[in-house]
């Protein structure tokens, strides 16, 4: 009995203490507001299963804003970030926060292209420019004059990637193998599109589960179709296994990737089997140019890995914003979305991935890179 | 097809079966001892991952030490967790739901945790084996895989002694068949638990120390085993040997149907070939009935009346009037983003309802809810952009075809308790890859965009705020409804199916016919609540409505307090508000939202609802007193 | 005129065979008993009348109307009641509603009903009211209508059970071991319920383990052991009869 006093007691007590934890959580509070400050929104996933991809994001972005902060200047950059998981409503939520209580000027994501495009009727309802690297076709194409896609699209990947694999790698029986979701069916379909332009058809054309680790079953029915040639997209670690398991099911194939698998944790994960696998990427940190090989010291120096081109995307993105201040003297909505759709390719905004300026839709254009990766390391084909 | 590939593909197949086995026992042995579904049995997995991980490229021990100690920390933290947490929760005889949200708290901190600890990247194994595989007429059977063969097999094999052979084991396995006779023999019950608990963390930090170098280590790794482990656990009948067939059997069969039949479809077949497996063999013959020293299926606490014909006549106009003042004022005084999650809370709140119709009041798990809110977002969403059909009529189209569905799946409802759990489970995992591969219909992974704001009258319904009047008068109506529903004959006959089905089946309930209907309109409501998300967000895809979503309703109505209409209405606000009101957390945001829901789940086990029951209670005494002495 | 019968009816569990083909009829408006040893039959014949499980083979006919394969909630509406022999409450629920819930075969509002509510419907919740607080005047508990059923006493709960049973007006009621777990002065109460249960019309069909009570109540007892009749006749008759005897006297030597 005495035991049992004692635990009412702690369940008491217990209670108390959480009771009043749920009571602080509700009294705590925050934010501030200065001038001249130019607030970025940044949406994306910190958590669940693409929180890599937007640690990216945001690496990129408060790379380039602590660079203007801490160079003379009239303004200063504030990053707001916020995690939406990948869930699509979080994004969502998020943005409307960023904009109406934050009072951003710009929005940058999401990651995931269904968030982006759920993002777009928000940034158009609200009149703030939003800037995304997600591939999505439709995202674009929703009659919103404030979307930027800063990354060029599934199409433009596709064609590029299908084109150097048929042309110069010689290959007539490409296996494509996609996940399930928006962005591998999105690059899956586009990818066929180009092929059927040069009277190809996918020799194999599988889709797997997001959430799958195992492919042999689909690399079986590869195997069958004798492709010479695969075509994985999806996330870089599903890539970097299917090529690990391709290979353990002794197929030797010529892997080609777009620019999920522009990574250097694509390398790390594939190790060996990744060897010889040819990427298209905007950005790559093989390139010997000295401004791409300060930065590429630079960001190593403060985060510890390579950038990727999600991070060279969004260091572009964050200057390309911070110029139409500066342009434009102002800091607000409508002028940074005049001034960025205004660019042409004589005013375009020079950045560490080249020239930026933005066709009718808000699609970016640039070249990218066609990378073979050699002993680990990345070695540029062409651009 | 020639004759290696079907074996090269079962050998994979055994392989990541093998896994399914061994997390998928550790399901069994707490299901068994405990009856309680151990959702955080994943994060085991993670977690054996991580120290093995940090075990080797630390330490450089062989793969087989790693193997052991790694088994042996993932046991003790298992047991530490029952000890702490979930001790407290069985202490209470709390209902199998209440235990089922804390692990789902536990699994959702021990990946935040792990996020901090070990980053959000996933983690390569070194390798550890060479990668030359070895030939066997023409199969390549690589050295990993043998390896977590031989090891997963063995440690089955030590299972099974133990539980044959040692006093220890067999005096386990009396309690799990008859808990009171064991007792009265002297079984310990809390060291059995203790041991279980141990046991099924073993497994899980086995199994990951196996899948890692295969698969990487990451966070969310545990995940994609949950589901799929239980199922094998599930079809072995959560035995032993059983679940050992039933994993090989579940990675034999999906990778089979991978290569030879359709990827596509392949979960598509494994789950229906789980739904007959349980339909077939699991149904339970005949109906229990309920002793007094059982718990609830649910922690149902009763509503306090305070319109009853006892209390003041002013009590009901004055709670009328200071409903409308709330309602009016939110507006006023909220800005546009609280505007929008409240919305969203609201609308996650009339699904929430109706999951209340079906756990609460009726006493039937669903893990498949945001399916069937999915369905009416589609139907809706359809319906308006194919057929330019107006709102008015596209709202109750979605609510309809909601309750269809939920009307064929009615036969999942001669299942019981797990079975039916995860019966839900696969139902309304099948209905989500249906979305995702009938492109022709709902666009597949693209999901619908474009989605016109509801038009009432000509008066397009766009902004935040006539959103929430259009959201609020939706959501009053169904709560008046489901008010009715509850408070009357048939709400009667739903409360006593989850009593006891036993004595209600003698009193002239149609055990079958009660529980279908309530299922059917707790789905169409989520219909309803669907078509109200779709034309708000304006954009769906499937994603909106897989089994994590599903998940967060039924934790909805637990944490607002089963068998309680205004219990599912908290729940959702507090399901919808707290993750963006920790935003400022940033890391530890997450950390913090699953120990919460431990906390509610170990003192507030009857919900947020009974909290607020003991001023209304004492409110409606002191009314009552009131009338008294005038009427004196 | 015979009220029940059950012809040759049998039941298999697995290899057991628990009940045997037994054959029995009970006559209206009597008080009936069936006894037996421990582990006999008794509980799963009750079983089987109310549909609880399905019969292995034989028939079952209740009021003229073949009743054989009906699940239970269709024997329920024919008229027959019963009580468990461990106790089966809706605990969560009060007194008063378990007692509501006896009512069910006397009345019809559904889901429609309850959503649309017509005055029928409310007239009909309070007849249910009615019946109910009756039935628990009838067993003395409406003093505690508005307890949670879990909360009241053992006997008390045993008498809910009653009353549940009589809510619904049944023709037949079946009572498994009412007297279970009751003292020498609840005992007399509850033959003395018993009793005016059957003045009210009702059959009574009862096991229960207390000879005294049995022999005394009851007009007609059949005696079962083994799933199969050993004994059938008043209750003079089956005091005096060998068989019965002998497997009372077995029964106890196992059991000792
Ligand atoms: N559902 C069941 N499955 C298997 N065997 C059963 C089942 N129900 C009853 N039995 C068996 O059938 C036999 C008869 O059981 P029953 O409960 O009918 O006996 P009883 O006469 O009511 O005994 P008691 O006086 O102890 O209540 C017993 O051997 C029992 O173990
Ligand atoms: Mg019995």
């Amino acid at each position: 009995m005495v035991a049992s006093n004692f635990q009412k007691k702690a369940f008491f007590w217990g209670k108390l203490i959480f009771l009043s934890a749920l009571v602080m959580l509700l009294v705590h509070n925050s934010a501030v507001a200065k001038e001249m400050i130019i607030k970025i929104g940044v949406v994306g996933p910190l958590t669940g299963q693409f929180a890599a991809v937007g640690q990216s994001q945001l690496n990129g972005a408060e790379m380039k804003a602590n660079e203007i902060n801490a160079a003379p200047g009239e303004y200063t950059i504030e990053l707001i970030s916020e995690d939406d998981a990948s869930k699509c409503d979080q994004s969502v939520n998020a943005t409307v926060k960023l904009i109406t209580r934050e009072r951003v000027v710009s929005i940058i994501g999401a990651c995931n292209s269904p968030c982006a495009l759920a993002m777009v009727p928000i940034t158009q309802r609200y009149q703030v420019p939003q800037f995304t690297f997600g591939v999505g076709t439709a995202i674009t194409k929703q009659g919103s004059d404030w979307i930027f896609r800063v990354a060029v699209g599934a199409p433009g990947q596709t064609q590029a990637l299908a084109d150097y694999a048929v042309n110069t790698l010689g290959h007539d029986k490409i296996a494509v193998l996609y996940s399930d979701d928006e962005y591998g069916a999105s690059m899956a379909e586009n990818f066929k599109a180009a092929l059927e332009e040069m009277d190809l058809q996918p020799a194999a054309y599988e889709s797997y589960p997001r959430s799958d680790k195992d492919f042999s079953g689909q690399l079986t029915s590869v195997k069958k179709s004798e492709a010479t040639c695969l075509y994985a997209t999806g996330s870089y670690a599903a890539s970097a296994l299917i090529a690990k398991q391709a290979k353990q099911l002794g197929l030797s194939l010529q892997l080609i990737g777009d620019t999920g698998n522009a990574t250097p944790k694509y390398i790390e994960l594939g190790g060996e089997a990744v060897e010889g696998a040819v990427i298209v990427e905007p950005f790559t940190p093989a390139d010997p140019d000295p401004a791409i090989q300060v930065f590429v010291e630079k960001y190593k120096s403060q985060y510890q890995q390579d950038p990727d081109g999600w991070v060279a995307e969004m260091y572009d993105t964050v200057g390309m914003i911070h110029e139409a201040v500066v342009k434009t003297g102002k800091i607000d909505p409508k002028s940074i979305q005049n001034y960025l759709a205004g660019l042409t390719f004589e005013s375009a905004y020079s950045g560490i991935l080249g020239d930026w300026y933005f066709g009718p839709e808000g699609n970016a254009n640039f070249d990218l890179y066609k990378v073979q990766i050699k002993d680990g390391k990345k070695v540029i084909l062409e651009r | 097809m020639d004759f290696v590939t079907i074996p090269q593909l079962a050998f994979s197949g055994l392989t990541i079966g093998c896994v399914y086995s061994l997390v998928g026992l550790g399901f069994a042995l707490t299901l068994r001892a405990t009856e309680l579904i151990n959702f955080a049995q994943g994060e085991m997995v993670m977690l054996g991952a991580f120290i093995g991980l940090t075990l080797i490229s630390f330490f450089h021990l062989p793969y087989i030490m790693v193997f052991i100690l790694s088994i042996i920390l993932t046991g003790i933290f298992g047991m530490f967790m029952e000890r702490f947490i979930l001790r407290r929760i069985l202490d209470n005889k709390s209902p199998l739901l209440n235990l089922l949200i804390a692990t789902l708290g536990i699994s959702i901190s021990l990946q935040a945790l792990a996020i901090i600890l070990w980053g959000r990247e996933p983690v390569p194994y070194p390798d550890i084996f060479s990668v030359e595989p070895v030939m066997f007429f023409g199969i390549r059977l690589q050295h990993l895989n043998l390896w977590i063969l031989c090891l997963g097999l063995a440690s089955m094999a030590a299972l099974q002694f133990f539980f044959q052979k040692t006093m220890t084991g067999i005096s386990w396995r009396a309690a799990s068949l008859d808990p009171s006779t064991a007792a009265l023999y002297g079984v310990n019950r809390q060291r059995n638990v203790s041991l279980t608990f141990a046991l099924s963390g073993a497994l899980g930090g086995g199994a990951g120390v196996l899948i890692a170098p295969l698969y990487f280590a990451s966070f969310g790794m545990g995940h994609s085993v949950l589901v799929k482990s239980f199922a094998a656990a599930a079809m072995g009948g959560f035995g032993v040997v059983g679940t050992m067939i039933g994993g090989l059997a579940l990675g034999a069969i999906e990778t089979l149907a991978a290569g030879l039949i359709s990827s596509e479809y392949k979960n598509v077949i494994m789950y229906v070939i789980l739904l007959a497996v349980l339909m077939v063999f699991f149904r339970p013959k005949t109906p229990t009935g309920r002793s007094i020293t059982e718990g609830s299926k649910v922690a149902a606490g009763r509503a306090v009346n305070l319109f009853s014909a006892d209390m003041p006549f002013w009590i009901r106009p004055s709670a009328l009037l200071l409903g409308a003042a709330v309602w009016l004022i939110i507006p006023a005084v909220f800005d546009v983003y609280t505007m929008r999650i409240l919305n969203l809370a609201l609308i996650f709140a009339v699904a929430a309802l109706g999951l209340q119709l079906i756990v609460g009041y009726t006493g039937q798990f669903s893990f498949g809810h945001a399916a069937f809110f999915g369905i009416g977002a589609y139907t809706s969403a359809l319906l308006a952009i194919q057929l330019n059909l107006p709102f008015l009529l596209t709202l109750p189209l979605a609510g309809a075809a909601a309750g269809l569905v939920g009307w064929l799946a009615g036969p999942l409802l001669r299942l019981s308790g797990h079975f039916l759990a995860i019966g839900s489970l696969a139902m309304g995992e099948i209905i989500f890859l249906l979305m995702l591969n009938w492109k022709w219909l709902t666009k597949g992974a693209y999901g619908l965009y474009g989605i016109p704001f509801p038009s009432i009258f000509g008066f397009e319904i766009s902004s935040d705020y006539a959103y929430y009047f259009l959201v609020t008068m939706v959501l009053g109506l169904i709560c008046f409804l489901v008010h009715r529903l509850t408070d009357s004959r048939f709400g009667r006959g739903l409360i006593a199916v989850r009593e006891n089905e036993l004595a209600a089946m003698v009193n002239g309930i149609n055990l079958i016919s009660q529980k279908t209907k309530a299922f059917v309109i707790g789905t169409a409501c989520a219909g309803i609540a669907g078509a109200l998300y779709a034309h708000y967000v304006t954009y769906i895809n499937p994603d909106s409505f897989q089994f994590h979503v599903s998940v967060e309703m039924v934790t909805m109505v637990v944490i607002g307090g089963l068998g309680s209409v205004p219990g599912s209405l908290i729940g959702a606000l507090v399901i919808i508000l707290l993750p963006e009101y920790l935003r400022g957390l940033a890391d530890y945001r997450l950390v913090v939202y699953g120990g919460l829901l431990i906390g509610f789940m170990m003192y507030l086990p009857g919900g947020l609802a009974d909290l607020a029951r003991y001023p209304l209670r004492i409110l409606r005494q002191r009314l009552q007193k009131n009338v008294r002495e005038v009427t004196q | 005129m015979t009220l029940l019968t059950l012809q040759q009816i049998t039941k298999n569990f697995g290899g057991l065979t628990a009940v045997d083909h037994i054959d029995l009829s009970v006559e209206k408006g009597t008080i009936h008993g069936l006894i037996g040893p421990n582990g006999s039959g008794k509980t799963t014949v009750f079983n089987l009348i109310t549909g609880i499980y399905p019969l292995t083979s034989g028939t079952i006919t209740f009021n003229g109307m073949d009743i054989t394969g009906y699940p239970a909630f269709k024997v329920n509406q024919k008229g027959l009641a019963r009580t468990f022999q461990e106790i089966q409450l809706f605990y969560d629920m009060t007194v008063l509603e378990n007692a509501m819930m006896g009512c069910q075969r006397l009345t019809r509002a559904g889901a429609v009903a309850a959503l649309v509510k017509l005055p029928w419907v409310t007239r009909e919740e309070a007849f249910i009211r009615e019946k109910a607080m009756a039935a628990l005047d009838f067993v003395g508990l409406s003093g505690t209508a508005e307890e949670a059923a879990r909360k009241i006493p053992y006997g008390h709960q045993r008498l809910l059970e009653v009353a549940r049973a009589l809510a619904g007006d049944p023709e037949l009621l079946l009572l498994d071991e009412p007297a279970a777990g009751m003292n020498h002065a609840e005992t007399r109460e509850l033959m003395a319920l018993i009793a005016r249960i059957r003045e009210m019309g009702i059959t009574v069909f009862l096991v229960e383990h207390n000879m005294k009570m049995v022999m005394e109540i009851c007009e007609w007892i059949t005696v079962i052991n083994y799933g199969q009749v050993i004994g059938h006749g008043k209750p003079a008759q089956v005091q005096a009869d060998e068989n019965v005897i002998n497997a009372y006297l077995s029964g106890e030597n196992i059991t000792c």
